[in-house]
């Protein structure tokens, strides 16, 4: 018993020192606003852009590859305001993808709706989605401005 | 495992670290760098988790990978590898299987916690929701489940106080469940795994990995004995009754000396008889095998065991093994101690005939309740003229002052106990009694070798 409870406390300690040296060498992709991660900066408008209104319309963004799978959006613009966001396509190669992109993608939405623009928040824990989700719909702005 | 060493520059026995206990802290290193190698491939291949519960997830990633891992350590230790056999011993083989069952379980039970606190917390969801979850639209989790409730159920059936109230052909057909529970566990892992789905290549390494266990298990555990079973010819020769409830057994065939079996060892052995096919006993060598036959010794009291007493010669036989660690290296040249209690005087009988040791350095200590229940007293007394070694006796009630198995009696059996490497095959509080007395007078664990046969 005394060397089970050592052994189950050994493990523990060094679970939690491989997490804490794991998560200060890759700090998540998580970033506050206006200050996007080098990734998706070059798909995104600068803060400066973001306020432009654009020609109402429908426009289908480029597909865009994450490690998890391809994600799509088509966006719709009316009188100059983004109104809908539909995902096309999102990482769907088992149940666990689905489950975490299918939210991600509605909350992303509603990022874009009232921010008006692809220079919003990623969602935590749908880092790769939501990277592929803001430069699908960027490609697409593009075209309807 | 012989150790090959000088013998003119070797320290005094005294000092000589026990090459026992040397083993066993390789073997422990073995498993270490196992679960580093586990915990590094995750390190390296799997994507950074984000976002609220993401250390909860990956906490629970690598407890469920540990588990993986060691599950498959358990197997390891008990498909009787004759090379771990020998190394680390039974009792060590035992103890170590107990010790990582416990662990076992913890791990599972932390990886199922911590996965479903952290996917809640990430999903902004409640536990029971996102238990649910999982279980009903992930892949194989259902599976896994079973396979959790099927591994909790099996190590409470070895809990010692469950565990005596079963009968063992019920506790073995139970714990035999292990290799479904760890066949429905698998799918999970390769599916759901966060950096198995991802990565072809460890996703590949890991099914190799648990084919080469199950491969490992169908050689060992079933082909092996049946190849040696026929390709040596092994049958029952003759039964001699050495006292009215103990039995030698002579196992004929050819080439015994190709099965590598030691002095000290034993096997798992299955007759092929009416009424015995189905049962497996662990019975050692009680003679150093020989050319053409292997002899075992048992006691026919318990319920199966009385049907060995009538076995007719010609009957076939199975035998896994050889098994056990009960040896001692070709090398030492120091005195020998060996202390059986009952019939645990089978293993050392036969290496009271042949363990190296110092000239006339050889003691055993022989100790059972009732008299009649000696057996091999012409053959051990010979073997002591023959040696010039020494034999005790110790019969009647436990708490004569001569039976007592204190430090200070021990010694005076074995006046070179100190010195000694000491073998003990008895019940298995017998030999804690002596391990306890040994520790006492400060002979190093390593030098201690002990075997309690249990069921």
């Amino acid at each position: 018993m005394k060397r089970l409870l050592l052994l189950v406390s050994g493990t523990a300690v060094a679970i939690v020192v491989v997490i804490a040296i794991r998560a200060h060498a890759n700090p998540p992709a998580h970033h506050p606003p206006g200050r996007p991660s080098p990734t998706v900066r070059a798909a995104l408008p600068s803060p400066s852009a973001a306020r432009r209104a654009y020609h109402s319309g429908v426009a289908t963004g480029a597909v865009a590859r994450t490690d998890y799978g391809t994600v799509q959006v088509r966006v719709t613009v009316i009188h100059g305001r983004i109104v809908n966001v539909a995902a096309l396509r999102l990482p769907h190669g088992n149940q666990m993808d689905v489950q975490l992109s299918k939210p991600a993608a509605r909350v992303l939405e509603s990022r874009v709706i009232s921010a008006q623009s692809a220079n919003v928040d990623m969602v935590s824990g749908a880092t790769y989605t939501s990277e592929g989700y803001l430069s699908s719909l960027q490609s697409a702005l593009d075209r309807l401005s | 495992m012989a150790i090959v060493a000088d013998p003119r520059r070797q320290p005094p026995p005294a000092t000589l670290p026990g090459a026992f206990s040397g083993a066993a802290v390789s073997v422990a290193a073995i498993m270490v760098a196992g679960a580093a190698l586990v915990i590094a491939t995750w390190w390296r291949a799997a994507p950074p988790s984000v976002g609220a519960g993401a250390a909860l997830t990956d906490a629970g990633r690598l407890t469920g990978l540990l588990a993986g891992y060691v599950a498959l350590l358990q197997v390891m230790l008990r498909i009787r590898l004759p090379v771990v056999e020998r190394r680390l011993g039974t009792d060590s083989i035992n103890d170590t299987h107990r010790l990582l069952g416990g662990y076992l379980i913890v791990l599972i039970v932390s990886h199922a916690t911590l996965i479903t606190a952290g996917y809640a917390l990430a999903a902004r969801s409640s536990v029971p929701h996102q238990l649910t979850t999982l279980v009903i639209s992930y892949p194989y989790i259902l599976w896994a489940v079973i396979a959790a409730c099927l591994l909790i159920g099996i190590a409470i059936s070895s809990l010692p106080a469950i565990r005596r109230r079963l009968l063992y052909e019920a506790w073995h057909g139970l714990h035999l469940l292990v290799y479904v529970a760890l066949a429905l566990a698998f799918f999970h892992q390769v599916t759901v795994g966060e950096h198995f789905r991802h990565q072809a290549v460890l996703r590949i390494a890991w099914t190799v990995l648990f084919a080469g266990v199950g491969a490992a298990v169908i050689v060992f555990r079933f082909l092996r004995p049946v190849c040696l079973s026929f390709r040596h010819r092994l049958v029952v020769g003759s039964v001699v009754h050495e006292t009215p409830n103990i039995v030698s057994i002579r196992v004929t065939g050819r080439n015994i000396h190709r099965l590598h079996a030691r002095p000290g060892q034993y096997f798992r052995w299955r007759f092929l008889a009416p009424g015995a096919w189905y049962l497996v006993h662990p019975f050692s060598l009680s003679e150093e095998p020989g050319g053409r036959c292997l002899r075992i010794t048992v006691r026919t009291a318990g319920r199966h065991t009385a049907k060995l007493a009538q076995l007719p010669a010609g009957t076939r036989v199975i035998a896994e093994g050889p098994c056990g660690g009960l040896i001692t290296e070709a090398s030492w040249a120091g005195p020998v101690a060996l202390i059986a209690g009952g019939i645990g005087i089978t293993p050392l009988r036969a290496l009271f005939a042949t363990a190296p040791c110092a000239e006339n350095a050889i003691t055993l200590v022989y100790r059972v309740h009732d008299p009649a229940d000696i057996v091999f007293r012409a053959e051990l007394e010979r073997i002591a003229a023959r040696r010039g070694g020494t034999v005790h006796f110790l019969t009647g009630r436990r708490d004569e002052p001569r039976n007592d198995l204190s430090p200070a009696n021990l010694t005076r059996l074995c006046p070179d106990l100190a010195r000694s490497r000491v073998l003990i095959c008895g019940p298995p509080g017998y030999a804690q009694a002596i391990r306890a007395s040994l520790a006492a007078l400060g002979i190093p664990r390593g030098r201690v070798r002990s075997e309690s046969f249990q069921m």
